[in-house]
């Protein structure tokens, strides 16, 4: 039995490693799931503050981006579908941009938000726990972030993961 | 020479990053340099943050500029950021349960592969 004791001691502690693996990820992108959004204040296009507790009582798209990033340009016509064809808060914030370049952008290309925000300096961007632009949360009645979506949402994100988790946090 | 070498080094971050911040004391800007080196850039490979030029890091070294600014500690700081972004933005993650294998893996695996045999080896042999 001794003799095998570093094989077992190996065995278990492959297993309790495996086990950490799959069942936890210590990715930064996990790190804000199912917690509160951190508290966060910007000003909308309308001159109004918004605030993590705007978000509260409703179930919300969250998605940060910028006019000057180009997989953000890619993914616009997606995000125009998505709040033409389901029915969603859709809040954005776009980062390290101007107010100018926003609203040219927006009067071109269309405005899928029921309010965006422009956070010029980059404040948001560290106080949201974002890397980089685009990405996207949803963002329960709670103002709690139930998903986190690093880069474009793909169709397949969308259908099989974003939509049916929307759904279901708007049921409860 | 090793305290020669690091004194040039400290001098060095002070007349480049420092400055950029403006900070009231010099405790303050000690303060900006320990959590700039502390902490890595997230999208950079295996830089500090007072070093890159990330866009990322810069948002990240403002944060603390304001912090500091703030007089909030260290710990408080260190503690906004992994809210955010997990130990990972650690140089030195904690020990706690999340982190326990990086610490007890080495130990494990020396044990598996040298201990047994080691024991083996020094242990009296039966006449």
């Amino acid at each position: 039995m001794l003799k095998r004791l570093p094989f077992i001691v190996f065995l278990l502690f492959i297993i309790l490693v495996w086990k950490m693996l799959s069942t936890h990820s210590a990715h930064f992108a996990d790190v804000l799931i199912n917690k509160r959004l951190p508290a966060f204040s910007v000003y909308t296009l309308d001159k109004n503050e918004l605030t993590d507790k705007s978000l509260l009582g409703q179930v919300t798209l969250l998605h940060i981006w910028a006019p000057w990033c180009s997989v953000c340009r890619a993914e616009y016509p997606k995000l125009n579908d998505i709040k033409a064809k389901y029915n969603i808060t859709m809040v954005g914030i776009v980062y390290r941009d101007s107010l100018l370049n926003t609203r040219q952008w927006i009067s071109v290309y269309g405005q899928p938000f029921d309010q965006l925000a422009v956070d010029e300096k980059g404040s948001i961007g560290v106080a949201l726990g974002i890397t980089g632009v685009p990405e996207t949360f949803v963002i329960d009645k709670n103002a709690v972030v139930r998903y986190r979506q690093l880069g474009d949402i793909h169709e397949e994100d969308w259908n099989e993961h974003i939509w049916p988790l929307i759904q279901q946090l708007q049921k409860s | 020479m090793a305290a020669n070498s690091t004194a040039t080094k400290i001098i060095d971050i002070n007349q480049t990053a420092a400055p950029l911040y403006a900070f009231a004391t010099q405790n303050e800007a000690n303060q900006f340099q320990f959590l700039t080196h502390a902490m890595r850039c997230l999208v950079c490979q295996n830089e500090p943050l007072a070093d890159s030029e990330a866009t990322l890091a810069e948002d990240f070294r403002k944060q603390i500029a304001l912090q500091i600014k703030q007089h909030k500690t260290n710990a408080e700081i260190i503690q906004y950021f992994t809210t955010r972004y997990g130990n990972s933005v650690l140089y030195n993650p904690p020990l706690n349960v999340e982190t326990i294998f990086l610490w007890v893996l080495p130990a494990v695996f020396f044990y598996c592969s040298n201990g047994h045999f080691m024991a083996q080896f020094c242990a009296p042999k039966a006449a």
